[in-house]
């Protein structure tokens, strides 16, 4: 009964969709299809200079792709074919307008995801390794540029549309074969360094570093475990060795620079880009993909180095501001709860006063309103707590270190009582 | 009290009270009290039943409304505004209620047919939102059984036709007053035909056409007094939030009786296509800018007009529902009818953009509405293509099949 009663809706459904392309007159679905894509690939291209036009148009392509089935008929259409084949600013001058350069993200990230959905290599006739040609000549390019070159007024805009669109690139890599060949194609180009370079030689420019930051953020997502080596494979490592080589580039140049900072635009200066540097450093410690192990067996210092620039960072920054900048105090705690998560070692063996400092922090975050933050906290203090507790007694380096703050333990039950 | 002044200042400290008191957040769910817009219901507690339930108490109102000049005018219609809204479990009974309606709606009626203080923004504003918000807490079939309701719905559509006709001035408020027509709209299956007044729900469907004839064609007019005005008019269509308030309360009064109001669209929408198809051909591959001014302004008003439509027919074909109970009436050849112009529109527009190489451009905001209609077609006709299309492979390709014969007919006709 119930059968029937949805067969007859969806034949009805059907009927009326029959119905609307009869009477439409403009051929059949595909066809209006193309009309609706060509209007987009004109828009874009006849458009460049109206950012709200082609805003509107880039949102319209999006919700294009991202339906299933409407998805699956772009990719039979010309002017896809054509978009994935020439995304650059050479066809497609919007991508050249400085005020569009987010719009380089979205743009690169439609493109790769349709020619990443199933069948889509083989309906566009395109592998991902030759969609990527352009954009990898341009960082050949830059990779080649000497480190007075690189550093010049002229390479800055290339320089974070590359970044954009890798980005958006890389945003839309869904699955562990699209991720791995895209690394392979990163590393074997011998790009990996490049990061670091940028961010040693552009650290003062925060439009720079902001491209960048979030490339590399999304570089170390490793959402739906996309970020999966074969055991055998150093990549994991080597994607680590490069995160942290942009980090401590960065860091170090940020922290040496600290005096000459104008107070009234420091979330832009400082403090945005230290919360992106710690957000690249979050989806990497918790990405799960890297055995960190390995570091202090073979005594290579990358992971320290980026644990301890990252620390310095964070504690370059007063309790009141982290607090005072939302975005800002969700990455700061959940660096924290990640170093006391995987890292407590490090963490213990901290001087005493910089590990009151990061108790305090983590006091001063527990009571915050914002759930994810206080949550955060917790979970910080409760990783610290089961340590101390299932080390109790041992004899281990840690342990002593444990013994040196035990009014840590006085302050958290302090708040325990305030709590309840 | 002998000083007029100081009569004026108490009346208006005493307006303000009590529109605070009614705006209390009784029941403590209002998270923001900054915000009065779209009140909900207000909560009062019933030992107030007796004061609120006393038809004079609204009478006191409209009489303080009708007396004085703003802000105490204003203020006192908020007052009213807040009382429309008073829970219906307040009332003893339905036939008080009934009484307190009978009441609201006279007090309503009168301000209608007199236009009393209706000169005066700040009176007019709240007007309209009292009227907006008329439907909200009371039920149609209540409405219909109040004495003198079709001729209050007349007095109504009236106000709104002259409201829309003068959007200059209200275009804040009238989508207040388009609330109140789809709101009737959507509450007229839940309503007995031979309740109420006589010929009620006729006369409903008589007023809401009007005011969809009114509104379509106000607007499209209000391309050209934009236009001539030289600037001192602000373009509605530039008032993207007040543009966005209409759009969302327009499927539901236009699909009421779709093919009329289709009808009158169509009217509006051949003349204007062949009119610009014409332009365009005059204009080739030229600049519109580097036209005749003349020419300029043929074409600018035009593709303003255009724009309006091409909203218009985006926002009604955007109200296709797959899943309410009159699907399968048909509508949907509507939505093509509609939908065929806007793609017509569509490839005029790219015509001239790709065979003048990008020197032909429309106007921006032309190009912002095709992209509106897009995504409101994109919305209601292709999540399924692939689920439908499956099955229908036939029915399109002998369609392109026939279409192929009749190419090769007419080319063979040539020779």
């Amino acid at each position: 009964m119930i059968t029937a009663q949805l067969e007859s809706a969806s034949s009805i459904k059907q009927k009326v969709y029959q119905n609307m392309f009869q009477h439409l007159g403009m051929g059949d679905h595909a066809n209006v299809a193309n009309l609706i894509l060509t209007k987009i690939g004109n828009n874009l291209k006849f458009w460049p200079d109206e950012n709200e036009i082609i805003s509107a148009t880039l949102e319209l392509f999006l919700d294009l792709a991202t339906g299933y089935s409407s998805s699956k008929l772009l990719i039979s259409l010309d002017t896809v074919k054509f978009l994935v084949r020439h995304h650059t600013e050479e066809y497609f001058s919007f991508l050249a307008v400085p005020f569009n350069a987010k719009h380089r993200t979205t743009f690169h990230a439609i493109i790769t995801r349709l020619l990443l959905s199933p069948s889509g290599e083989e309906k566009l006739e395109l592998t991902l390794e030759q969609f990527l040609e352009p954009t990898m000549a341009t960082l050949i390019q830059l990779g080649k540029l000497s480190p007075s070159e690189l550093r010049n007024e002229a390479i800055r805009r290339p320089l974070i549309g590359i970044l954009r669109d890798l980005r958006g690139i890389v945003s839309s890599l869904h699955n562990r074969k699209a991720y791995c060949e895209m690394f392979d194609i990163i590393h074997s180009g011998r790009h990996l360094q490049f990061f670091a370079k940028v961010a040693d030689l552009w650290y003062d420019q925060s439009d720079v570093i902001v491209s960048l930051l979030r490339f590399m953020t999304e570089f170390t997502q490793n959402k739906a475990n996309r970020v999966n080596f074969d055991h055998s494979s150093a990549n994991g490592i080597l994607l680590f060795r490069c995160t942290s080589d942009v980090v401590c580039a960065y860091g170090r140049r940020l922290l040496f620079s600290q005096a000459n900072v104008n107070v009234s635009d420091i979330y832009k200066q400082r403090y945005k880009c230290i919360s992106l540097a710690l957000n690249v450093m979050n989806s990497t410690l918790g990405g799960g993909y890297v055995c960190f192990g390995v570091f202090s067996l073979y005594n290579d210092p990358v992971l320290d180095s980026a644990l301890d620039v990252s620390l310095q960072m964070i504690l370059s920054i007063p309790l009141e501001d982290v607090i005072a900048y939302p975005k800002l105090s969700k990455s700061y705690f959940s660096f924290v709860e990640l170093l006391f998560r995987n890292h407590l070692s490090n963490v213990l063996s901290l001087d005493n006063s910089i590990l009151l400092r990061l108790m305090n922090a983590v006091h001063e975050g527990l009571q915050s309103n914002e759930a994810t933050l206080s949550s955060l906290c917790g979970n910080a203090i409760d990783h610290f707590a089961t340590f101390a507790f299932e080390n109790a007694g041992k004899d281990k380096p840690d342990v002593q270190n444990l013994g040196k703050v035990r009014e840590i333990f006085d302050l958290l039950i302090n708040v325990l009582l305030r709590l309840f | 009290m002998a000083d007029p002044r100081q009569e004026a200042i108490l009346g208006e400290q005493a307006l303000s009270l009590s529109l605070k008191c009614l705006n209390f957040d009784f029941i403590g769910t209002n998270p923001d009290e900054a915000t009065t817009e779209d009140v909900g219901t207000i909560q009062v507690p019933t030992t107030w039943r007796n004061v609120i339930q006393e038809p004079s108490t609204i009478d006191l109102f409209f009489h303080f409304y009708t007396t004085t000049e703003p802000p105490q005018s204003a203020l006192a219609m908020e007052n009213i505004i807040l009382l429309s809204s008073v829970r219906r479990s307040l009332f003893a009974t339905d036939k008080e209620r009934g009484v307190f309606l009978g009441h609201l709606l006279e007090g309503i009626r009168g301000i209608l047919s007199k236009e009393t203080g209706m000169q005066h923004q700040d009176n007019y504003h709240q007007f309209c939102r009292l009227l907006g918000r008329i439907k909200a807490n009371y039920q149609l079939g209540e409405l219909v059984q109040v004495e003198g309701y079709v001729e209050w719905l007349e007095l109504a559509c009236n106000f709104t036709v002259q409201s829309v006709r003068n959007w200059q001035y209200c275009t804040n408020s009238i989508h207040y007053l388009l609330a109140l027509w789809t709101r009737l709209v959507a509450a007229v299956p839940y309503v007995r035909t031979d309740s109420g007044a006589r010929g009620h729900v006729q006369a409903l469907e008589k007023q809401i056409l009007t005011v969809c004839e009114q509104y379509i064609s106000s607007m499209i007019t209000s391309v050209e007094l934009v236009f001539d005005s030289d600037g001192s008019l602000d373009d509605p269509l530039d008032d993207d939030g007040s543009l966005k308030e209409q759009l969302d309360r327009l499927p539901t009064l236009c699909r009421f009786q779709y093919a009329t109001v289709a009808n009158l669209i169509f009217v509006q929408f051949d003349p204007l296509l062949t009119q610009y198809r014409e332009l365009l051909t005059h204009l080739g591959s030229m600049r519109t800018e580097d036209s005749s001014s003349d020419t300029q302004k043929r074409v600018s008003i035009t593709e303003g007009k255009l724009t309006w439509l091409m909203y218009i027919v985006g926002c009604i074909v955007g109200g296709h529902s797959w899943s309410s109970g009159n699907l399968g009436e048909g509508d949907e050849t509507i939505d093509a009818n509609l939908s065929r112009r806007a793609f017509q529109l569509i490839q005029y527009v790219d015509y001239r953009l790709t065979t003048s190489n990008g020197i032909g451009r429309a106007s921006s905001k032309l190009e912002q509405a095709i992209l509106y209609y897009c995504q409101s077609f994109r919305r209601v006709y292709m999540f399924m293509w692939d689920q439908v299309s499956c099955t229908d492979v036939f029915f399109f390709s002998s369609g392109c099949f026939v279409q192929r014969i009749i190419t090769c007919i007419i080319s063979l006709s040539v020779f």
